[in-house]
């Protein structure tokens, strides 16, 4: 029973999560250092230096993570999420946001901010705000003139090529 | 010093710092208000740096963390969740009071006490400065490698709260302020093989995605709606009882320049903030005030004075190591120090030589945000702290939306949009695991320095550049900081528990006990 509980331990978000954070830390300081072999003293110095100071802390936090029995306690300017009474509620709201930025973030690029971002706009306070569809459209088409009032005419902004209408002979 | 401070007046009071702030308070206003505070649109304003004058960003930026702190207690008054993570011990005190219908009473004093708070912070920002020039006097290039190394260190333990996590968090950071041109060298290092790395992450797309999209998710995550009739129920006669607050919180006017002088002193600890602080004076309070023991917690109006009072007067203590040492004291500072970094201008000695008026001018606008948030605050409350009834759903996707044109507008590049995902990405699990992000947005903002810093030593003195008599007492005097200040969070979490705890007690016993 004990060993069970232990092992669920081991596959809990808690410990995976971290786990896969100190990953890409090693990662990044294991590259550096493959690399630094081939950079000139001047470049390769401040590299070495990082991880030299934090590969002795990445192997106690590996260690201190798999060993962890409880939660740790709450940072000072960092607070975690506010995850409420309901955490699957709160699980299932952090994936809905979480997806739909990156779906956001794709449609702009394959087709452009001044039609995704007042579209993505209008389609999450719609959907999500339920703002209505009048007040949802005022704000996506705000978003719109802010783009072209602000960025287009006022900064000259140059805006990338959307993918799609670029190959759809559009742009 | 005088000299500079004229010149300060003088371009501060022009027309674009004027009008920067005129554009930015209704934003301020509105970003401090919602749940979850002001640091996104501290963001946006970043990606306008390289095309404002210093005197302009700064300006915006350094008006629109005074306002957010001036507005980041409504949030917790009147729906008991915290704006900010400053705005904690508000809410013990704060909230009950608008439970009882006394939301207005409250939210005048907690004003009335950020303006004297926030007054109080400058002031000691101002008197800093010349102490902090004639310290920096004594430092070489060794000094200022090490101050940079460590400050990076300092901040990312202290905000921590670990050593272990604390120091892998500042490798890391520096770790990733070392992808792409080194300006030594000329070469590329470690960019992936992707060009677009060549010349490394931006500074806006990490800031965007490291503070502004967790943020976002995090106020849709913790979905904290209020009934908007409640709201109005709250406020119903707030505005006379705003003025009730007032001079309720000037009849405390010791505990208000006490608390704002702890506020000043903890904030000015690098890593620290406004967070401890608040609570160290929310303490000393509970402690000393007559009475304090059994009301604090139950809708006691002191406990919202000698909160709001730290919180507000923290600023001006967190802008001292940012600019005296280049160690910035919060997230948002380091905001503010990398908008130095993308103006020219290298935060820490030269802010004090070179470029005095400008930081005297952060004390002037740090004074002139109070004194024109708060009369504004105090007029409209009842119509401005509507926004907190905001749903999440609403205000996240606005958030987002102006942040990712932040993101882009930058450097006009769609690739920054995939680094603000990634960073966006590692800021959630950062923001999960409690690992501090402010140490990756330093070691980017001073990597160049600290590069050519590390060079120079190296080339000049050796590892003898580390038992230079001013190099051992700087190492020594950052060490005993950092572990003081381990010490002073580590009991004001203990504190922050414990006064939890009581303040259910007391709450309990107000009510009287219950048939079962």
């Amino acid at each position: 029973m004990e060993k069970q509980h232990s092992q669920r331990y081991w596959f809990s978000i808690e410990v995976v999560g971290e786990l896969i954070l100190l990953l890409v830390a090693g990662g990044l300081f294991a590259y550096l250092l493959v690399g630094s072999f081939q950079w000139e003293a001047s470049s390769a110095l401040l590299p070495r230096v990082a991880i030299a100071l934090g590969t002795p802390f990445w192997f106690l936090r590996v260690i201190a993570v798999l060993k962890k029995t409880r939660k740790t306690p709450g940072q000072i300017m960092d607070i975690g999420f506010r995850v409420g009474g309901d955490p699957k509620a709160a699980g299932r709201r952090f994936i809905r946001i979480s997806t739909l930025i990156c779906v956001w973030y794709l449609t702009i690029w394959l087709l452009g901010f001044h039609l995704m971002l007042p579209i993505g706009m209008f389609y999450y306070l719609f959907v999500y705000g339920k703002a209505g569809w009048l007040w949802s459209g005022i704000v996506g088409l705000a978003f719109l003139a802010l783009i072209v009032g602000l960025y287009d005419m006022g900064l000259n902004a140059v805006w990338h090529e959307p993918v799609i209408l670029r190959a759809l002979g559009l742009t | 010093m005088i000299e500079a401070s004229i010149s300060a007046a003088q371009h501060l009071f022009t027309p674009g710092p004027m009008l920067g702030i005129l554009i930015m308070l209704p934003l301020a206003l509105f970003s401090g208000l919602m749940p979850g505070g002001g640091l996104p649109i501290t963001a946006v304003v970043l990606s306008f740096a390289g095309i404002l004058d210093p005197w302009v960003s700064i300006t915006v930026v350094v008006f629109a963390m005074a306002a957010s702190d001036i507005t980041e207690p409504v949030p917790a008054i009147l729906m008991g969740i915290p704006g900010a993570r400053s705005a904690q011990a508000t809410i013990l005190d704060g909230y009950p009071m608008a439970q009882k219908g006394l939301a207005g009473v409250a939210l005048g004093a907690s004003y009335t006490t950020t303006l004297v708070g926030g007054i109080i912070g400058a002031i000691a920002l101002l008197l800093a400065l010349p102490v902090g020039r004639e310290l920096l006097k004594l430092f070489g290039s060794a000094e200022f490698f090490l101050l940079s190394l460590m400050g990076i260190l300092a901040v990312a333990v202290i905000s921590a709260g670990a050593l272990v996590k604390g120091v892998l968090t500042g490798a890391f950071g520096i770790a990733i302020a070392m992808i792409g041109f080194s300006n030594l060298s000329g070469e590329v290092r470690a960019n992936f093989g992707i060009d677009f790395l060549w010349e490394g992450f931006s500074i806006v797309p990490i800031v965007i995605g490291l503070f502004a999209i967790p943020e976002a998710i995090d106020l849709v995550v913790g979905d904290t709606p209020i009934a908007q009739e409640r709201m109005e129920e709250m406020l119903k006669d707030a505005k006379k009882d705003v003025r009730r607050g007032m001079r309720t919180a000037m009849n405390h006017k010791w505990l208000m320049v006490r608390s704002s002088l702890i506020g000043t002193f903890v904030g000015a600890m690098p890593g620290v903030g406004g967070a401890t602080a608040h609570w160290i004076a929310y303490v000393s309070a509970k402690q000393t005030e007559k009475g304090a023991a059994e009301t604090f917690g139950t809708g006691d109006i002191r406990g919202v004075i000698a909160a709001d009072a730290a919180n507000n007067s923290s600023d001006g203590g967190v802008l001292i190591p940012t600019v005296v040492f280049g160690i910035p004291g919060s997230a948002g500072m380091a905001i503010v120090m990398a908008i130095l970094v993308l103006s020219g201008i290298q935060p820490g000695p030269a802010m004090l030589s070179q470029h005095l008026d400008l930081t005297i001018s952060m004390v002037y606008t740090i004074a002139l945000g109070n004194i024109i948030v708060v009369p504004i605050m105090l007029a409209g409350a009842p119509y401005l702290t509507k926004v907190s009834a905001v749903p999440p759903n609403i205000l996240a996707p606005i958030v987002i939306g102006f942040v990712t044109l932040a993101a882009f507008q930058a450097s006009s590049s769609i690739e920054d949009l995939f680094v603000v995902v990634i960073f966006g990405t590692l800021g959630v699990f950062m923001k999960a695991y409690g690992w501090p992000r402010p140490p990756i947005l330093i070691a980017v903002a001073l990597a160049d320095t600290l590069e050519r810093f590390l060079w120079i030593n190296v080339n000049t003195y050796g590892f003898e550049m580390f038992l230079r008599p001013q190099s051992v007492i700087l190492v020594l005097i950052m060490v005993i900081t950092v572990v003081y200040s381990l010490r002073m969070q580590s009991s004001a979490k203990v504190i922050a528990s414990n006064v939890v705890e009581g303040t259910q007690e007391n709450a309990l016993l107000q009510e009287g006990p219950h048939d079962s």
